[in-house]
C-alpha cells in the first residue's frame, strides 16, 4: 500500500471514529464531574457525586428493569422479525432482497 | 398435483402469514383506534360524537407540522444515507475499532444521544465554551429556525444502522468484484461508481425509507433539541395528548393519523419506485 494511500485510511479511520465517538464525550465528561460551571473549557471538579445521586434515584432497579424489558422485545420480535422477513422476502418477492 | 402436497401448500401459507397476525393487532389495532378518536368516534368519557371537531382544531398547525417534520426527517436521511456509506467503505477496509465505535453508537439510546449533542451545541454548551463564544453570540443550533441539532443527533445515530446494513449487502464478494473490475481496466473512480454504488444501492435504499419513516415518528430528539413553534406532528400530537384538556384528544389523533399517512404515503411511493427501477434495471435491452 503506497504512502498516500496509507494516509487517506488513516485519515478516514480519524475522521469516522471523531463522527462516532465526539457526540458522546459532553454526556461522558458530565457523567464523571463534580463540578463544571460557568464557562469553563473543563470540569472544575471530578466525582462521581452524579453516579450517588442517580443511585439514591433508583439507577440500580431502573437498570434491571430496562435489561428485562430489552430481553423480552427481543425474544418477541428477533423470530417474529424473522419469520415476516421469510414470508417478504421469499414468498411475496420470490427471492431475496432489500428494496429494488 | 396430489392433493397432500396442496395441503401441504396452503399448511405452509396458513403458518407463513401467522406472523403478520400480531402486526395487524398492534397496528392494525391502534390505528383503528386512533382514526376512531380523531373523528369523535372514541371520547374518553361520554357518548361518541361524530365530527371534525379535532381536525378544524388543529388544521392550523398541520401545515407548518408537516413542513417542519420533513424538513428534519429528510435532512436526516440525506446525512445519513451519505456519512453511513463512507462509514461502510471505512469497515469494507477493515477497522475494528470503527466497527466497536459503530456498534457502540447502535447501542446509545435516543435520548442519550440527543442529551449529549445538546451539551454539546446548546447555548453554554461545550462547543461555546471551547470556542469562547460570549453569551448571545452562539448560533442557534438547537431550538434554532432550523432544526441543525435535530437533524445532526438523527443522523449520527442512523449513520451506524445504515453503515451496518450496507456492509452486509456489499462485504460478500467485494474485493473479487472489484480485483475484477481493476483487471478489466476500472480506474478507481469507475470502480466505486460502476461496481461499489450499484452493489450499495438497494441496501441505502432501503435504510433510507427506512431512516424516513423513523425520523417522521421520532418524538423525543425533536422535543428536546427542536424549536417549540412549529413542532413537528409527533411532538404537536403527544403534546395534545398529554393536555389537561380532555377535548384535545381528538386533535391529538388528528395529528398522529397525519404524521402516519405522511409516513405510510412515502413508504408506498418509495416501494413503487423501487420496484419500477428494479423492473427496468433487469429488463433485456
Amino acid at each position: 500500500m503506497s504512502a498516500t494511500a496509507m494516509a487517506v485510511r488513516r485519515s478516514a479511520t480519524g475522521l469516522a471514529l471523531l463522527w462516532l465517538l465526539a457526540p458522546l464525550l459532553p454526556v461522558v465528561l458530565w457523567a464523571v464531574s463534580s463540578r463544571w460551571s460557568g464557562r469553563a473549557r473543563l470540569p472544575q471538579e471530578l466525582g462521581l457525586d452524579g453516579w450517588t445521586a442517580a443511585l439514591d434515584a433508583g439507577l440500580a432497579p431502573a437498570l434491571v428493569r430496562s435489561v428485562l424489558l430489552s430481553l423480552a422485545v427481543a425474544a418477541v420480535a428477533t423470530p417474529l422479525g424473522a419469520w415476516a422477513g421469510r414470508l417478504l422476502g421469499w414468498r411475496i418477492a420470490g427471492r431475496p432482497r432489500l428494496l429494488a | 398435483m396430489t392433493l397432500g402436497r396442496q395441503e401441504g401448500r396452503q399448511a405452509g401459507t396458513v403458518a407463513d402469514l401467522l406472523p403478520v397476525v400480531p402486526v395487524a393487532v398492534v397496528a392494525g389495532g391502534g390505528m383503528a383506534a386512533v382514526v376512531a378518536t380523531s373523528w369523535g368516534l372514541m371520547p374518553l368519557y361520554g357518548e361518541p360524537t361524530p365530527g371534525a371537531d379535532g381536525w378544524r382544531q388543529v388544521a392550523t398547525d398541520l401545515g407548518p407540522a408537516v413542513r417542519e417534520t420533513l424538513v428534519l426527517s429528510v435532512g436526516a436521511t440525506v446525512l445519513a444515507l451519505g456519512v453511513g456509506l463512507a462509514l461502510a467503505l471505512v469497515l469494507l477496509a477493515g477497522s475494528p475499532l470503527v466497527r466497536a465505535a459503530t456498534l457502540a453508537v447502535l447501542a446509545v439510546p435516543h435520548l442519550v444521544g440527543a442529551t449529549s449533542v445538546l451539551l454539546w451545541l446548546g447555548d453554554g454548551g461545550w462547543g461555546a465554551r471551547l470556542t469562547g463564544a460570549g453569551p448571545g453570540t452562539w448560533p442557534e443550533l438547537v431550538a434554532g429556525p432550523w432544526p441543525v441539532a435535530t437533524v445532526l443527533a438523527l443522523a449520527w445515530k442512523e449513520s451506524a444502522f445504515v453503515a451496518l446494513v450496507v456492509l452486509a449487502a456489499v462485504a460478500p464478494g467485494h474485493r473479487e468484484r472489484m480485483e475484477t473490475a481493476a483487471t478489466l481496466g476500472a480506474r478507481p473512480l469507475q470502480r466505486w461508481t460502476r461496481v461499489l454504488v450499484p452493489s450499495a444501492a438497494p441496501a441505502l435504499a432501503a435504510t433510507g425509507l427506512v431512516v424516513l419513516v423513523y425520523s417522521i415518528g421520532s418524538y423525543e430528539v425533536a422535543w428536546l433539541l427542536g424549536r417549540t413553534s412549529p413542532e413537528p406532528l409527533p411532538v404537536l400530537s403527544f403534546r395534545l395528548f398529554g393536555s389537561i384538556e380532555l377535548v384535545d384528544r381528538p386533535a391529538a389523533a388528528a395529528a398522529a393519523v397525519t404524521g402516519s399517512a405522511l409516513a405510510l404515503g412515502l413508504t408506498l411511493v418509495a416501494v413503487a419506485a423501487g420496484a419500477r427501477v428494479g423492473r427496468t434495471l433487469g429488463a433485456p435491452s
